[in-house]
């Protein structure tokens, strides 16, 4: 009712002429002028409202999703229902190398690194266009021992190449990491054929090593996890 | 006479488009009657992981146990630039394990290395990665479909060897259940590998046979997938007098990164399309 009347107001000031409230009040009646301001008014309140609801909604998610790209690690810390997960060259693809693997996709995974005489080949699994398995493969040229690393990307699956990784019995501590393992060895490769797996920041590592000596896999998971 | 007319019309365009129609169709029926097979990774639908197995027995006879004095080398497309490259790959391991004998078919490359006293080879290292780059290309891998034929395999192996001054011979040790056991312990004695052309469902990752116990862990692959064989192994279970069941296993070198050796049961194994023996002189 009073913004009503300030209006009157202002629009007697601006023209400079006085004003007919009979003949303002009754147009006013026929034309229910003052039902409809005021729904108005309260209609723009709502709509701000709302707007202004749906924008701070809408940036606090983004916001948060930012937060959460930027700091939680990419690995799956819920554990979600076993995913089997079937062999397939169709599902591979190689990459230059881990450590670049492991930048372009801002990853904090250990890999492999610094050996003087070495090739490696880095390959890359996926389901459904998703990263799930990382393989770090190594051959010492002096040598021709090999070293494959998988990383695992997720937590959920159940690589069936990955079986030999499931009945280990031995374990031990390099630099406080906690580690299970097996050592045998292979009279194909005239090699010891060690297979290891141990957690490290929250992502799992699977190791298979053919080396000459029985225990010169524990010098290369101490360089690893320096 | 306008209705008869109209009906001769709708038989004579329904005879011109049935002609028309078999006109395309036929050549592809005749291709599917004579299709052949391309060996690539595109796998069929695989039920789940690893299962193990195991078989009680209270003896068994070992009816056949041939290997080749030196397995064939466990070599893969360790660079994964070579799609449906099963063929490249069985080819390189073939010219690998002949190249101890015939040292120009990889120049200045020595694929075996001393462990003790004993020869092995070594593992795919970037020399071997580039005769399976080329034995991609002479088998004209994906050119026609994705991966390559038998007689893919065959042609670019023997453009491969020829072009380093040998020559190669194949010989077939049969398909389906009609396999030449003779022929297959002949040539693994004689030192010659023999190549696996399959329809698989399975590898057998481990192979124990036990005294009174066999134990396998099997995975699933099903594909059409060409592997290098090293060893036969033929075995007869019994319980007290009666016979269990007899097994033949092929000692292989699959060719893929896991695992890249293991075995396949002839029995259990939805097609041996071809066993064919490489000979190269």
């Amino acid at each position: 009712m009073l913004r009503n009347k300030k209006v009157e107001k202002s629009i007697e000031k601006k023209h400079n002429i006085p004003i007919n409230y009979e003949v303002l009040e009754n147009a006013k009646q026929q034309a229910n002028w003052k039902n409809r301001k005021e729904i108005q008014v309260k209609d723009t309140r709502k709509l701000k409202l709302v707007l202004m609801s749906c924008a701070m909604l809408f940036v606090t998610i983004v916001i948060a999703t930012t937060l959460g790209v930027i700091f939680l690690p990419n690995n799956d810390s819920t554990k979600g229902p076993p995913i089997y997960y079937a062999y397939s060259e169709e599902k591979i693809y190689g990459y230059d190398s881990t450590e670049k693997y492991k930048n372009d996709k801002k990853l904090d995974i250990v890999y492999f690194q610094d050996y003087n005489s070495a090739e490696e080949k880095t390959s890359v699994y996926t389901d459904q266009n998703k990263d799930v398995l990382v393989c770090q493969d190594l051959i010492l040229l002096d040598t021709y021992e090999t070293i494959k690393l998988y990383i695992e990307l997720t937590n959920n699956y159940i690589f069936d190449f990955l079986s030999e990784f499931e009945n280990l019995t031995q374990s031990t501590k390099i630099g406080g990491i906690d580690i299970i393992y097996n050592t045998k060895f292979d009279k194909n490769s005239y090699l010891y054929k060690t297979y290891l797996k141990f957690n490290y920041k929250g992502y799992t590592y699977k190791i298979t090593c053919d080396l000459l000596e029985e225990n010169d896999w524990k010098q290369h998971i101490e360089k690893l996890i320096k | 006479m306008t209705k008869k007319l109209k009906c001769i019309n709708v038989v004579i365009i329904g005879v011109v488009l049935m002609l028309i129609c078999s006109l395309f169709c036929l050549p592809t029926i005749h291709a599917e009657g004579n299709k052949e097979v391309y060996y690539n990774s595109i796998l069929g639908p695989s039920a789940r992981a690893v299962n193990d197995y195991t078989l009680n027995y209270t003896r068994k006879e070992v009816l056949i146990d041939n290997e080749l004095p030196i397995k064939t080398p466990n070599y893969y497309d360790r660079s994964v630039a070579l799609k449906n490259g099963c063929a490249a790959v069985a080819g390189s391991i073939v010219i690998g394990y002949y190249d101890k004998d015939f040292e120009n078919l990889i120049a200045g490359y020595s694929p075996t290395i001393k462990r003790g006293e004993h020869i092995v080879f070594k593992p795919a290292d970037s020399n071997i990665q580039l005769v399976m780059n080329d034995l991609f290309s002479r088998m004209h891998v994906n050119e026609v479909q994705p991966g390559a034929t038998e007689d893919d395999f065959k042609n670019g192996l023997r453009s491969y060897i020829t072009s380093k001054g040998y020559n190669v011979s194949y010989i077939s040790y049969g398909s389906g259940k009609n396999l030449n056991y003779d022929g297959i312990i002949q040539s693994f004695n004689m030192g010659h590998p023999i190549v696996v052309f399959a329809t698989m469902n399975h590898i057998i990752k481990n192979l124990d046979i036990g005294d009174t116990q066999l134990t396998m862990s099997v995975q699933d692959y099903n594909a059409n997938h060409i592997l290098v064989a090293n060893g036969i192994k033929q075995v007869k279970y019994y319980n007290g007098t009666n016979v269990i069941r007899t097994d033949t296993y092929l000692s292989v070198s699959t060719g893929l990164s896991a695992p890249d050796s293991g075995y396949i049961r002839l029995e259990n194994i939805t097609a041996i399309n071809d066993l064919v023996g490489v000979l190269i002189q």
